[in-house]
């Protein structure tokens, strides 16, 4: 191995093996919440360390596969969720990375695995995989089935109000100001600015009534869904 | 919050199983709102993530972000944390400066999150927090991860110790005969001289006392709970005096309470501390096998100590 990079590695480990020991200096089980809350800033400083070390598998392996980034990010989130519950079994004999890396290869091959598999069994053939959508996709209509229906639907339970709880809840002092009103008013897409200005009531008190009451509103609509 | 390399962030690598979710909580949404039911999900789903990597306990399952019904009349994209209360996860692009709070999450919140998304959504950056809700907040003034990480664990600190606390009943009568648990320590080591002078001398009375912290960071208070037990002579009785004081101070904030609750939690006494009290006090006699409860308050806080003799 090249002389700079060997060096530039163990400049990496020492680094990343003082925040370990910083870890493990501070227990999880503390009673403290300085000492607990050091370990979990030093948690976070490693699984940085660990992202931008350049030093992460390639896993040039799977390279051609045709899900391969999609794959490397699902197997790096699960091996950094397995490197922080891990930690304190780290054995500091080998370098941060080369377990790291370790960890990364078992759960690219795991998520592979599963993908493959549930392509076969679960997908019908003529629908795409699950797939990771960008921004672009969310926006345009016709990648993700929106269907009218809930919503008519939710319209008219909230219009019928078959046990008038929902004209019932109103606030005190603008009693022309109740559930229905706002939730009719809310499902036509209007903001609270709006909603605040053609009821004459501050945004504050109005948003402050309805979240309130959000719990009930639920249980009581579900009834009827 | 400044925008250097050595801010604390934490990215999550966003793949098949943040986006499936993400896709199934938009089924049936009206497109208008798809985008904000997408990203809404995306930010909670890294902010879940974030808190098991720190050792915390989310419970998404049991969030308003989870139920298909309240995703449609709220912009919600709570996280509730087990014990402590909710997070609000809002997502940010990355071109935005600020991050804006919906009015209808205003409320029950213990803190807001500000998560970071490019136009791939294949990573999510958790940026930073702030505790109080504000319509918007410029991304450089959100607190750091360190300060959230703190305050959290501060928050899950004060829950276990007041829930420890809680699981036992203290038994007063053990006190008498010399067994004193050592949750209830002797008193100077709770007050200053001045304190104890005129608070507690004398007979053949045990008399102990516990630290009590309430609240956190600007709320936080920190009591003397003070319990005097004294036998009543050919009786099954003891008379307890119970008083709170300031923890080594001088005069207890306005508005403390010291509340005395029978077996069942119904309130029996309850004095509230003035302006400049030294400290407040309840007396009471408690017969052989009878419990009760000392609950301490002050603003939303409270912890409660129960005791049997």
């Amino acid at each position: 191995m090249n002389h700079n990079l060997q060096e530039r590695d163990d400049v990496l480990n020492l680094k990343l093996q003082q925040l370990v020991e910083e870890i493990k200096r501070c227990s999880a089980n503390s009673g403290s919440a300085t000492i607990r809350g050091k370990r979990r800033i030093a948690l976070n400083k490693l699984v940085n360390a660990i992202q931008s070390s350049g030093r992460l598998s390639k896993q040039s392996k799977w390279l051609g596969e045709p899900n391969y980034e999609d794959y490397y990010n699902e197997a790096l989130q699960l091996t950094l969720m397995e490197v922080c519950q891990k930690i304190d079994e780290y054995n500091p004999q080998y370098p941060v990375m080369a377990w790291v890396n370790k960890i990364f290869n078992w759960r690219f091959s795991d998520v592979r695995n599963k993908e493959l598999r549930r392509g076969f069994t679960q997908i019908p053939k003529h629908q795409k995989a699950a797939i990771v959508l960008c921004l672009d996709d969310i926006k345009s209509e016709n990648l993700l089935p929106n269907d009218k229906s809930e919503l008519e639907q939710l319209k008219e339970i909230i219009q019928k109000d078959s046990e008038g709880f929902l004209k019932s809840e109103y606030l005190s002092k603008y009693p022309q100001v109740n559930l229905q009103t706002i939730l009719l008013m809310l499902l036509a897409e209007k903001r609270w600015k709006e909603i605040s200005q053609e009821l004459g009531v501050p945004i504050s008190t109005i948003s402050s009534f309805y979240q309130r009451r959000m719990s009930k509103i639920i249980d009581y609509i579900q009834k009827y869904i | 919050m400044n925008c250097t390399s050595d801010e604390l962030s934490f990215v999550v690598p966003l793949s098949f199983e943040a986006h499936s979710m993400a896709q199934e909580f938009s089924k049936g949404i009206p497109s208008e709102k798809v985008q904000q039911v997408y990203l809404n999900s995306l930010a909670v789903y890294a902010v879940d993530n974030y808190l098991r990597c720190m050792g915390f306990n989310p419970d998404w399952e049991n969030s308003h972000s989870r139920n298909n019904l309240a995703i449609q009349l709220m912009n919600v994209a709570d996280l509730e944390v087990k014990n402590f209360g909710k997070l609000e996860c809002r997502p940010v692009l990355v071109d935005e400066e600020k991050v804006e709070i919906p009015a209808e999450v205003s409320d029950d919140r213990i803190g807001y999150v500000a998560v970071q998304f490019d136009s791939s959504l294949k990573t999510a950056k958790i940026l930073g927090f702030t505790r109080n809700y504000a319509a918007e907040i410029p991304l450089n003034q959100l607190q750091s991860l360190e300060d959230f990480l703190m305050y959290l664990t501060e928050c899950e600190v004060v829950q276990s110790h007041q829930t420890e606390a809680k699981l036992v009943t203290v038994n007063i009568g053990e006190w008498i005969d010399g067994f004193v648990d050592a949750a209830w320590e002797k008193l100077d080591r709770l007050l200053t001289p001045q304190q104890l002078g005129v608070a507690f001398k004398n007979e053949i009375s045990v008399t102990r006392g516990q630290k009590i912290d309430l609240g956190i960071q600007l709320d936080k208070i920190s009591l003397a709970l003070v319990l005097k037990v004294t036998p009543e002579e050919n009786s099954n009785e003891v008379s307890i005096l119970t008083q709170l004081h300031p923890f080594k101070g001088i005069t207890l904030p306005e508005g403390v309470k010291l509340i005395i609750s029978d077996e069942l939690g119904e309130v029996v006494l309850e004095q509230e501390s003035r302006e400049d009290d030294n400290w407040i006090q309840s007396a009471f006699d408690v017969e052989l096998g009878e419990k009760f409860r000392i609950g301490v308050s002050y603003k939303e806080n409270s912890v409660e100590r129960e005791f049997e003799f």
